[in-house]
């Protein structure tokens, strides 16, 4: 049914430090940077794909990340989920700085499902948070002069109630 | 692919409203704070609209009107949710959006036609509605030349799904009813529209409206 077969051909991706991924190209489909490249050379790719904003760390991630939903899929009555639970479990084991660096990753390869996952993380993870850790984690400058600052507040205290501690 | 992101902060404003996207509306509007570019994105009308249609389903909340200077917000989800404890969290005092003058909005009579999607109504004597959503802080002035109070017979919004449109409708004295389009952020009149109608002499407050807020 998936028309995944023994001889599916297989891509070779190259990060920026110079690791080699080899990848399925049913997986290689998701990665729509890669895609393209692929079309763009009339499916002619013999050289690994040089990815010049990828690191092998990010890379890794997301080929895992797609093996393991590709993998879920194939599975349709467990699929949502062990899906649900590998998710999770994904966006637990990285930091603050990996999931940014994710995100870049994973937007520059314009990997869908994965960069509205991320997304939906990084929500999460700036939902009840103040406006201070919310400029602290995309390392935006407060460009509010202080008296700005002050006013804006002092008209919208409610605003600020009930936001957690950073 | 000679494309050089380093920092998120050079993320293409797309994805940060793609993430804004994801978060609650209750969110938003303290975020707005966190840089002018912020504010700007957030307040846009684009993104109230698209954050709309985002969002899996309403917090229907309920609407009280305080002293007309304040308006408390019962968050009906949280209400049904929350632990006893965090009962708080789900009522809110947020200021009416009119302007700052105290003096100034005492001496105003203002009415609420309706509700519609997250958006409330206020129109303020004489002559102007506002579109104000009350758990994102945006809102909208509309000017027109009615008093609600001494002309009108007949007003409320609607929602008009093919064209994706808000439109506030004021049917006056003698037959006249107009029709703003916030879409087209203009004013649309219906002369023929109310002349079988005339003697009905409606005197109920609002119609079209079955909204959510």
């Amino acid at each position: 049914m998936s028309g995944i077969s023994d001889t599916e051909r297989m891509i070779t991706l190259k990060t920026v430090e110079g690791t080699l991924f080899d990848v399925k190209s049913s997986i290689a489909k998701d990665i729509k940077t890669v895609q393209a490249f692929i079309d763009d050379s009339d499916d002619d790719v013999t050289s690994p794909i040089p990815l010049p904003n990828v690191f092998t760390r990010e890379l890794s991630r997301i080929l895992d990340y797609l093996n393991n939903h590709h993998r879920f899929r194939s599975d349709i009555e467990k699929a949502d989920e062990e899906m649900a639970r590998y998710d999770a479990e994904f966006a637990k084991s990285m930091s603050h700085e990996e999931l940014k660096a994710l995100i870049l990753a994973a937007n520059y390869l314009n990997v869908k499902d994965l960069l509205e996952f991320l997304n939906q993380t990084v929500a999460d993870v700036i939902q009840n948070k103040s406006v201070e850790f919310v400029r602290n984690f995309f390392g935006i400058e407060n460009d509010y002069t202080p008296e700005e600052e002050e006013k804006l507040r002092n008209e919208n205290e409610w605003a600020f109630n009930g936001v957690e501690q950073d | 692919m000679d494309n050089n992101q380093k920092s998120i902060n050079d993320l293409p404003l797309e994805l940060f409203q793609a993430i804004l996207l994801r978060v609650q509306a209750k969110d938003l509007f303290r975020l707005k704070f966190v840089s002018k570019l912020w504010f700007s994105l957030i307040s846009d009308s684009n993104f109230v609209e698209l954050h709309l249609h985002h969002s899996s389903g309403f917090a229907p909340s309920l609407f009280f009107n305080k002293n007309n200077e304040e308006a408390r917000l019962v968050d009906l989800h949280a209400l049904y949710n929350e632990d006893e404890e965090n009962l708080h969290a789900a009522i809110k005092d947020v200021p009416i959006p009119f302007g700052n003058n105290k003096k100034e909005r005492d001496s105003y009579y203002f009415v609420v036609p309706g509700s519609y999607r997250g958006f409330v109504f206020l129109h303020r004597e004489p002559g102007f509605i506002i579109i104000w959503n009350p758990v994102t802080g945006s809102c909208k002035k509309v000017s027109h030349g009615y008093s609600i109070k001494k002309d009108a017979i007949l007003y409320g919004v609607a929602y008009d799904a093919s064209n994706d449109d808000y439109l506030i409708v004021i049917a006056a004295k003698r037959y006249r009813v107009d029709c703003f389009s916030l879409r087209t952020n203009s004013w649309i009149k219906i002369d023929a529209l109310l002349q079988r109608y005339a003697n009905l002499r409606c005197e109920r407050k609002e119609f079209l409206n079955d909204g959510s807020a």
